[in-house]
């Protein structure tokens, strides 16, 4: 069975036909004597990893723990995208996450996952993230393909359109875009600015734990980016009311951030493909989801400045697992092109 | 006047004579040695068409990884279900 496998900052998603899976790619280090955090760990039910005679609490409940102890230190096993060079023991705690996502597989199963592109502000190659990504996955008997997560983007959003127009991943810990032409990339990259960054800057702001800007980001009921549904600041001095005020406000810097780059990027590069006809943008991904998103996005978009006319602006069905889907659907067309090669 | 003249005449003879013979003397048997050196000059040349390009090659793919010790683990969220994809759509667009 083929499956797709999205390997984001924040998330790792696995899609096949029945079933979407997701995982919080997060953990924390439990201190303690091994033995004795282990069987407390057990008896509680709750998930760890151990190497090295370290114990790490892994996903939702190492996000869980770090809302309740502010003390507690949340670690990523990736930072911007890519693999977190500062986070030593991200190897075992991401093959297990894979592990579990994947299992094992079953006769000769395909599984396509996604790399970011080459990013333009961050001094960062692909190689080794793909690599080892890859070397995990083969682990678990899989036959690997990899694409770039905005090209995953496209297969899902931009498929109505000749495969034709500009695909943005909204990740946590970067975004991804690919200006696609009847399916052929002509440019793609990454800027190392995400979901991740606008909770960092408005954790500063704002003075609440950056643990706690993420939660109230992703489960708030009042949060609603939209122009005029907002509180006034100076009417609410409450904590959270502060965070959204400071959220909305972050997420237009990084919008402009993304817009004014990739204007830049296209006016830089020879061989830009012409556009005819106006062309959509499709955006996918989890930094997308919060309401009101494509309201500032409008607000931040000029298109008397933008390189390509643009038809329209549109937020795919189930953002969060888009690229996932986008990996799933490339998965099967491999399959079924060596089935019928056999 | 004439007797000055010719007297006046005579001495100037007599210093430039005697300045030759000098003259001739010291630098006469050790002449100057003349080098001629000659002045490396570039030559204009015509660059070559092609651009040089620097190869990239392929990282060599060896990483080694054990698999941790898991104890328990679930995923977080599990939605079951027909997973919608534009698979379909995009065989069409491929021609397959």
């Amino acid at each position: 069975m083929a499956k797709g496998l999205d390997c984001g900052t924040s998330f790792y998603i696995t899609a096949t036909e029945d079933r979407i899976k997701k995982q919080r790619n997060a953990f924390l280090t439990v201190d303690g004597e091994v033995t004795q955090v282990k069987r407390m760990l057990k008896r509680q039910g709750i998930p760890f990893v151990e190497k090295n005679k370290k114990i790490h609490i892994v996903g939702q409940h190492a996000f869980n723990y770090a809302q309740i102890f502010s003390t507690a230190e949340l670690k990523r096993p990736m930072k911007s995208g890519l693999l977190n060079p500062q986070e030593k023991d991200a190897l075992p705690v991401l093959n297990a996450i894979i592990g579990e996502l994947l299992g094992d597989a079953v006769g000769d199963e395909t599984c396509v996952y996604c790399i970011p592109s080459k990013p333009i502000d961050a001094k960062r190659e692909t190689s080794y993230h793909e690599d080892v990504l890859k070397t995990i996955i083969e682990q678990y008997g899989y036959r690997v393909k990899v694409i770039e997560e905005a090209v995953a983007i496209g297969y899902e959003g931009l498929v109505d359109n000749q495969l034709t127009g500009v695909a943005i991943s909204m990740g946590a810990g970067m975004c991804n875009i690919a200006v696609m032409y009847q399916g052929m990339t002509a440019l793609s990259f990454s800027v190392s600015r995400g979901g991740d960054w606008v909770d960092e800057c408005v954790s500063t702001d704002t003075g609440v734990s950056k643990a706690k800007v993420t939660n109230i980001k992703e489960s708030s009921n009042t949060l609603n980016l939209a122009k005029g549904v907002y509180n006034d600041i100076y009417e609410e001095g409450t904590e959270e009311s502060n965070v959204l005020i400071a959220i909305r406000s972050y997420y237009g810097a990084l919008i402009n951030y993304l817009l004014t780059n990739l204007r830049v990027q296209f006016e830089g590069i020879d061989n830009v493909p012409n556009f005819p006809d106006p062309v959509p943008i499709v955006i996918g991904g989890g930094t997308a989801l919060v309401k009101g998103f494509l309201d500032v996005f409008n607000e931040q978009f000029d298109q008397t400045e933008f390189p390509i006319p643009v038809s329209e602006i549109v937020l795919i069905e189930d953002a969060h697992t888009a690229v996932a889907r986008g990996c799933l659907s490339e998965a099967q067309l491999v399959e079924e092109d060596e089935e019928d090669n056999d | 006047m004439i007797e000055e003249f010719a007297f006046y005449s005579l001495l100037l003879w007599q210093i430039g004579i005697i300045s030759y013979i000098l003259l001739n003397k010291f630098y006469g048997r050790n002449p100057k040695k003349i080098i001629k050196t000659s002045q490396l000059t570039a030559v204009e040349v015509d660059l070559p068409k092609k651009s040089i390009e620097h190869v990239d090659i392929n990282m060599k793919k060896n990483i080694l990884m054990e698999k941790a010790n898991v104890s328990n683990l679930k995923t977080d969220e599990v939605i079951k279900g027909k997973v919608n994809t534009q698979k379909n759509k995009l065989k069409k667009l491929r021609g397959l």
